[in-house]
């Protein structure tokens, strides 16, 4: 299911501390890294890999916000709605995103490129409207920025130095 | 010690005592939802918010130790803490469904309960018309328990259950803010051993015993305390019946045995009583007979087949049997027959007594009396094994035996073979039963005799510890209970009337045998399980609150 | 200005051990490792530096808390969750001088005696926990931080763990349940986590800016750090500004600078020359303030309090005159009601509770009483949650509408007041033990409704 790589990464956190759910979040960013997704049969996997009960390992999943119980495109693209932003316009650029896109909240661009989401403050509001590709921020944006984004190739061109 | 003052009332408590342990002592009623005393305490239901002197708000019961000279006030008392527990139950109706008519908890709801409280519920009602969160309704998850996600106050209860005590950890939350759900991963069947104990905690209608629910309405239950004849660990119960038929098994709190828990083996033990077609009459091969002349017809046969030819009578109780039954057994073998092995053991009863099958109170040993057998006297060397031998040797040609069957699980193959077999060895035998069971069927004599939940009587525990179990139902038929028919029988050797009241035969127990003494019906019953809560209401119970 | 924690945020090498080691990093890990561990603690309880993260907790103090016995593990647990929307200092601090979040980290560690930390960073930070995560290997390298710190004889290993999006992670205990692979349902107190924290054992949190500060007292003593300041609010503070000015950014003041001079000098004034409406000083967990009210407030923990909000984060987020309100707050419910974890009930009914009544007025279909609904729901989260983002969820509801009623009183229908709701419901008033209050008891008189609502 996952790479060499991201199974001694999780094995790392298993290893090193000091109790086995303990890496059950360093396994669950791996895991979403990697698959994309952390469903039914990543979780049973986890489950496995950490002597843990499936609903366990479901329960912590379905906490957080980065970690998707379905596929998310190649990147994701989030757009920050946060108060900050919120005050700099970013409702209208996620309005302008989302028709640039042909996506709605959450939903995956046809060519699976891309899947938007919009999130809560993500501390970055010194560049407001605030958005990530991924774990990279590229604000601050506009609706003809994100144009440009979608058109480089991953995106890979947009990284504030 | 610690003493704190709650509503006006002073205790005295050990160190490290919850405020709320320290009410349910006095007996002040603190609603909650989440706080069990069988769980670790989390504190996330907010329905247990008191008014301490010298705090600036109201602080969880559950989680607030006792210091000395504390001065508690609870909503029945304080504004404060009243107004702060409405707002409390207001919150847990802004997305519950509000689908009390279809709810199988009705009656043992503690939101129904707390929400028609004067103290601190009847809020004004004003229910906001929000648009509710809809989860899921009717959700399977096997054969014990169905969930209603939308019902559920996420007092965690349950999760902590399944994580704490019986480790299956099989339910967790789900998701964030208003939009969390209990589930279990993929709806997968439960497969904890004792999932029944889930429906038990939930304070609402979330989880439901799918083997009870839309049975009955809880109010009109029959209770009887009761003792699990299960196995040898003895769980207190209670015994839930209407119109002479038991509708379900629940726990009774006592911290010395079981805690809150019982097993679902033992839950469901009393449909064994009903799977097997029951010995209604006393009977001769395939003749009826009346009471009177079974009786005389049994005490003779044995008789004759045994003082008249020298030969000792084989009498075998299983230590299924109550004390009192296993007593009156002994007294009449005694008193009729100077010559008699008596014994008990099936199986390996004494070497699997104390055994445990898991981590939790199941116990391999499948008698609940086993203790209470060798107390009273029965020899635990020679069992069905040795009488065997005797009988195939012609050392003994007269039986006598008090059998029940086993109310979880099956009597083995090899039981069942050894049974039959010593049946057509011997040629006078009795056998006071309660089923229609084909291995017994070559006795001589058989007589109709009551279970477990017809009738009165006390169990002695692996560890020793002797509990009280009540009559819940009538029993059908001319079944009587065993004492009676012991009683009679010790009437037909010795011509003289003896009590064969529980309680009596119980004092005559204590008067003779060292280790029950001083022990009575009264005192098992005052060290006996507590109800939980202890005013019986907000979980099971038939009491009201206690008006205030 | 004062700069402590800023002085070396320009120089992008400072990243690195070698640029840092002459801008005297680790200078304080060194002068600490000499002293033992109850004098580090002495020296920053006589700084009088308070946590950074919002609450204003004395460090010193929250450290001597700690009572291990003989062998028992204590754990330090670095709070770079930074998630108190408007706020960016730590990340901004850890991307520009990680070195000098290392330095406090150990440095608290050594005071309390632990010998494992963890960083624990939100999600979203994965860039820069990868810049602190090359600091951190550097500062082992180096033999600064590992077994035998600085040849001190005191072992010490920092990890650093990301979250996974949860705004309530960065909640003490709702950190060490996440750092523990929970659900981060934040742990009812007692017991607090200085007596059972992260695997139930002794455990301080400390936010980064805190640990930062930690650093440069060890340094340059306590009082060089207690000379700058304000009354009980000693040092700097990084005020993270944002929303309607020029210049959004970190910016590092004495405490007891004014308020208007960050605004108007440093950030910029307003954006468009706009006036100003409103700012939130310390993160959207705090009371606004108006215009007229912030202008003659000090950055420090005594002049918030005095104008009823608080320092908290040092997000400052400012509103001008062209901001809708309601819609403001509105972002802001939502963003509780979205984080609210769902633990205990008030927070987890109440917050979606007031951010659907909000939606409804924006809706056009408000109810009259649904600003004093508003106000009720939020009084009954208050003081009764498990941890303080219930509270945090009411401060900005409370204070918006009592500081901008006329903005959402224009939302509300214009129709003569309709008849309250249990009427029209048939559900009967309060007649609870204390009774009800005596205008209801005056209308219920009037009503021949059933006594109590059916479940």
């Amino acid at each position: 299911m996952l790479s060499e790589d991201a199974v001694r990464e999780i094995e790392a956190a298993r290893s090193e501390e000091e109790s086995l759910r303990h890496a059950l979040l360093t396994a669950l960013r791996v895991v979403q890294r990697e698959r994309r997704q952390v469903g039914s049969a990543e979780i049973a996997y986890i489950a496995d890999l950490l002597d843990l009960s499936p609903a366990v390992v479901q329960g912590v999943a379905r906490f957080y916000d980065q970690i998707t119980q379905t596929p998310t495109g190649q990147h994701v693209l989030s757009l920050c709605r946060g108060i900050s932003c919120y005050l700099c316009g970013a409702d209208d650029v996620a309005a302008e995103v989302m028709e640039v896109l042909a996506v709605g909240r959450g939903g995956t661009t046809a060519d699976g490129q891309f899947t938007l989401r919009l999130v809560e403050c993500i501390g970055d509001c010194d560049h407001a409207p605030a958005a990530m590709v991924d774990d990279r921020f590229i604000g601050p944006v506009e609706g003809g920025a994100i144009r440009a984004l979608t058109r480089a190739e991953g995106g890979s061109a947009w990284h504030r130095s | 010690m610690p003493i704190v003052t709650i509503d006006g009332r002073q205790v005295e408590v050990e160190q490290g005592t919850s405020v709320i342990q320290a009410a349910d002592r006095l007996g002040v009623e603190i609603p909650r939802f989440c706080y069990h005393p069988d769980l670790r305490p989390e504190g996330n239901c907010r329905m247990c918010l008191v008014d301490v002197e010298g705090f600036p708000k109201p602080v969880v019961a559950c989680a607030t130790p006792v210091v000395d000279g504390m001065v508690v006030r609870t909503p029945h008392e304080s504004p404060v803490a009243s107004k702060a527990v409405n707002g409390v139950l207001e919150f847990l109706l802004v997305n519950h469904p509000l689908d009390c008519p279809i709810c199988d908890q009705a009656g043992e709801c503690s939101l129904q309960d707390f929400y028609m409280h004067p103290d601190y519920g009847q809020h004004q009602s004003h229910v906001d018309p929000v648009e509710k969160v809809h989860k899921r309704k009717r959700v399977s998850l096997g054969p014990r328990i169905v969930l209603d996600q939308e019902r559920c106050v996420m007092c965690s209860r349950c999760v902590r259950f399944s994580e704490e005590v019986s480790g299956y950890a099989e339910l967790q939350f789900v998701h964030r803010g208003n939009h969390v759900e209990l589930t279990a991963f993929e709806d997968r069947a439960l497969e904890d051993p004792y999932a029944g104990n889930l429906a038990d905690v939930c304070p609402v209608g979330a989880l439901t015993s799918r083997d009870f629910r839309f049975k009955r309405r809880v109010w009109h239950l029959s209770h009887a305390d009761s003792v699990c004849a299960g196995c040898s660990t003895g769980c207190n119960v209670r015994i839930d019946h209407f119109g002479g038929r038991i509708e379900r098994v629940v726990p009774r709190r006592n911290p010395g045995v079981n805690r809150s828990w019982i097993c679902d083996e033992g839950r469901l033990s009393f449909r064994a009583l009903v799977a097997v077609p029951r010995l209604m009459y006393p009977r001769q091969g395939a003749t009826e007979l009346d009471w009177s002349e079974a009786v005389a017809l049994s005490h003779d046969s044995l008789r004759a087949a045994s003082a008249a030819q020298g030969r000792p009578l084989a009498a075998l109780a299983s230590a299924s049997a109550t004390n009192e039954s296993l007593w009156l057994f002994r007294q009449y073998v005694l008193a009729a027959f100077p010559l008699h092995r008596l014994a008990f053991r099936l199986e390996r009863e004494i070497a699997e007594v104390s055994q445990r099958q898991d981590n939790l109170l199941r116990r391999l040993d499948k008698h609940p009396n086993t203790m209470g057998a060798l107390h009273l006297g029965f020899d635990g060397g020679e069992g069905l094994d040795g009488l065997l031998a005797l009988a195939e040797s012609g050392a003994i040609e007269g039986l006598l035996m008090l059998y029940y069957p086993p109310l979880v699980g099956e009597e083995s193959k090899e039981t069942r073979e050894r049974i039959t077999r010593l049946l057509h060895l011997v040629p006078a035998s009795v056998v006071l039963t309660t089923h229609e069971l084909p291995y017994l069927t070559a006795a001589k004599l058989l007589l109709p005799v009551a279970t477990w939940s017809e009738e009165e009587g006390t169990y002695t525990n692996y560890q020793g510890l002797t509990q009280h179990a009540d009559k819940a139902v009538p029993s059908r038929g001319a079944v009587r209970p065993a004492v009676e028919v012991l009683g009679d029988l010790w009437h037909c050797a010795t011509a003289a009337r003896r009590q064969t009241r529980p309680e009596e035969i119980f004092r005559e127990i204590a008067d003779s045998v060292p280790v029950f003494r001083d022990l009575t019906y009264a005192s098992l019953e005052s060290r006996s399980a507590t109800a939980y809560p202890p005013e019986g209401r907000m979980h099971y119970g038939q009491e009201g609150f206690a008006g205030r | 200005m004062a700069q402590i924690l800023t002085r070396n945020v320009s120089d992008p090498a400072q990243r690195e051990l070698s640029t840092a080691l002459r801008s005297s990093a680790y200078l304080g890990l060194r002068q600490a490792l000499t002293l033992p561990p109850h004098e580090v603690v002495a020296e920053i309880e006589a700084s009088g530096l308070r946590g950074r993260g919002g609450a204003g907790f004395p460090t010193g103090r929250k450290w001597s808390f700690i009572h291990a016995q003989a062998g028992q593990p204590v754990y330090l647990l670095c709070n770079a969750d930074e998630s108190e929307p408007g706020t960016f200092k730590d990340h901004y601090l850890i991307e520009r001088d990680p070195h000098l979040v290392l330095e406090g980290v150990a440095i608290a560690a050594y005071a309390i005696g632990a010998h494992r930390a963890y960083i624990y960073m939100r999600g979203e930070y994965t860039g820069v926990a990868e810049t602190l995560g090359r600091a951190l290997a550097e500062a082992i390298e180096a033999r600064i931080i590992g077994p035998n710190c600085m040849n001190s004889g005191y072992d010490l290993s920092i990890a650093i763990q990301l979250g996974a999006g949860a705004y309530i992670c960065g909640e003490e205990t709702g950190l060490i349940q996440s750092l523990e692979g929970r659900r981060a349902y934040p742990r009812v107190r007692p017991p607090f986590p200085a007596v059972h924290g992260f695997l139930q054992e002794p455990t301080v949190v400390n936010n980064v800016e805190t640990l930062a500060c930690v650093a440069r007292i060890m340094a340059e003593g306590a009082q060089a750090f207690s000379d700058l300041g304000t009354g009980r609010s000693t040092g700097t503070k990084l005020i993270s500004v944002s929303g309607a000015v020029e210049r959004p950014g970190v910016y590092e003041v004495e405490m007891g600078y004014p308020l208007m001079e960050l605004l108007e000098h440093e950030a910029g004034g307003i954006r468009h020359g706009r006036k100003l409406k409103g700012v939130i000083p310390g993160g959207t967990s705090v009371p606004i303030l108006t215009a007229d009210e912030a202008a003659p407030l000090t950055i420090d923990y005594e002049s918030m309090q005095g104008a009823g909000t608080m320092l908290g984060s040092g997000g400052m987020i400012v509103f001008d005159e062209e901001t809708s309100m309601p819609h403001a707050l509105l972002r802001i419910a939502e963003f509780y009601a979205h984080e609210s974890c769902g633990e205990c009930t008030p927070c987890r009914e109440g917050t979606g509770w007031m951010a659907w009544v909000l939606r409804r007025l924006l809706a056009g279909e408000g109810r009259p009483g649904d600003l004093d609904l508003l106000l009720r729901v939020g009084g009954n989260i208050e003081g009764r949650t498990i941890c303080g983002l219930g509270d945090a969820a009411v401060q900005p509801v409370r204070s918006f509408i009592h500081k901008f009623r006329a903005e959402f009183e224009a939302l509300l229908p214009a129709a003569a007041p309709r008849e309250p709701d249990w009427q029209r419901h048939g559900h009967g008033p309060r007649t609870g033990r204390f009774g009800p209050p005596a205008e209801e008891a005056a209308r219920s008189q009037a009503v021949d409704g059933p006594p109590t609502a059916a479940l």
